[in-house]
């Protein structure tokens, strides 16, 4: 068998220090470490990390921390109050209408252009083409806002504005890919489009996106309106 | 070598009838029955748990994270197909939950000045060691928690379910749909990364 050089073996050495290759590949990595002290230290520091994570264990959770759980399961199970509203949105097979294959959970490649804008919306594609065809924009934040008395038509004006702004993302999201609208109190992920009715005490933050390009919307209902 | 393959056999008849016992139970929580939700919580929660805590770094977190997958999954299970097992199904709809989980806090605390960083430390639990030797654990499970803040999500992910017991590189990849070598590839490059953060801490 050939011998391994050090850019063949350093592939499988985390495999080799954790017992997860097959024997032939285990033979040829143990053969290069006979000869090569680097790879032997890598190798060393490899075990030795899993040694120092296998020794960290996470905190217990108490029984009484387990039951409440389970009983605000058991309530959504059987229909018993509010809905509870999730703060993720994972994409996975079963949770989601359209897509059966799991996205990477960053896109391993840039989006290719945008279509031109004038194109009939194509149905919605699954997985990452999905997140291709997302553009690049942003954090879109709705809060609530207090404003007083006085200013009571500022906020008129800023909540009328930015229900219009809302709105425009919204058909324009629509109009480039047939996504779902995106319920209240929850995070927003690639493709997702969102459309909401704004009241006039709420505020609009447009920030600056990632490096996922994903449209992000967190809207948090106004608790003082009850 | 006999002995070896002969206990992984083992191991992999034990891992199909927990499947089987999975499967079972999530053919009731499809029917609605809710000590079949009840059991599957039980079996997994520790599992989810650990997952949790080591993506988001807090107990509470960790908690929220672990409910919120429950729910995913009793939303999810009529179509759910059974092309992997529950089990792959549940750490998968976890480690996507728990980073998600991450970017939601990280926004928020972007507007309450709380650093990602300041995870919080870990319940104390009764112990023999030395006040100077629980510090000494303190200072060390901080430092990691902060190491594995700062490496990629691809690369925590894979090493945070390789770290959960009975997970081999085959079940790794099977929950984050990814081949055998990218694990492999992961997980060198996520350790060489907290080897450099930590050097201070292990030598």
């Amino acid at each position: 068998m050939k011998a391994m050089d050090c850019d063949e073996a350093k592939l499988m050495l985390a495999g080799y220090a954790d017992g997860e290759l097959a024997t032939l590949e285990n033979e040829g990595v143990a053969a290069h470490l006979e000869q090569c002290g680097r790879c032997r230290q890598i190798v060393h520091d490899q075990q030795r990390i899993r040694h120092v994570l296998d020794s960290y264990e996470v905190p217990p959770v108490a029984d009484s921390d387990w039951s409440s759980i389970g009983k605000a399961l058991k309530a959504e199970l059987e229909g018993k109050g509010e809905p509870i509203q999730t703060k993720t949105r994972p994409r996975i097979e079963g949770l989601e209408p359209t897509p059966e294959v799991l996205p990477p959970i960053v896109p391993e490649e840039p989006p290719p252009p945008a279509p031109p804008a004038r194109e009939a919306p194509a149905p919605r594609p699954a997985g990452a083409a999905v997140a291709a065809r997302t553009p690049a924009v942003t954090l879109l934040k709705v809060r609530p806002r207090k404003a007083s008395q006085p200013f009571r038509w500022v906020a008129h004006v800023a909540g009328a504005a930015a229900a219009s702004l809302v709105m425009a993302l919204g058909l324009a999201a629509l109009w480039t890919q047939a996504a779902p609208p995106l319920a209240p109190n929850t995070l927003a992920r690639q493709g997702d489009v969102a459309i909401m009715e704004l009241e006039t005490n709420y505020s609009v933050i447009l920030c600056t996106g990632d490096t996922d390009d994903v449209v992000a919307l967190w809207v948090e209902p106004d608790e003082s309106k009850g | 070598m006999g002995e070896a393959s002969g206990q992984d056999s083992q191991a992999d008849e034990a891992a199909a009838q927990e499947a089987e016992r999975d499967a079972v139970l999530v053919e009731r929580l499809r029917e609605g029955d809710t000590k079949a939700l009840d059991q599957l919580f039980r079996r997994h929660r520790n599992a989810a748990y650990g997952i949790a805590f080591r993506l988001v770094g807090s107990r509470d977190d960790a908690l929220d994270v672990v409910q919120e997958s429950f729910i995913h999954v009793m939303r999810g299970i009529q179509a759910f197909r059974g092309q992997s097992s529950f089990r792959t199904w549940l750490y998968r709809i976890v480690t996507h939950a728990a980073l998600d989980y991450r970017r939601w806090r990280s926004h928020r605390q972007a507007e309450s000045l709380d650093a990602l960083g300041a995870l919080e430390p870990a319940a104390a639990g009764p112990s023999q060691q030395t006040p100077e030797e629980e510090a000494a654990e303190r200072d060390l499970r901080k430092a990691i928690d902060e190491a594995l803040a700062n490496i990629s999500e691809k690369n925590r992910a894979a090493l945070v379910l390789y770290a959960l017991e009975g997970m081999s590189y085959k079940d790794v990849a099977d929950v984050l749909d990814i081949s055998i070598g990218t694990v492999m590839s992961r997980i060198f490059n996520a350790r060489q990364r907290l080897r450099e953060l930590l050097a201070s801490e292990i030598g």
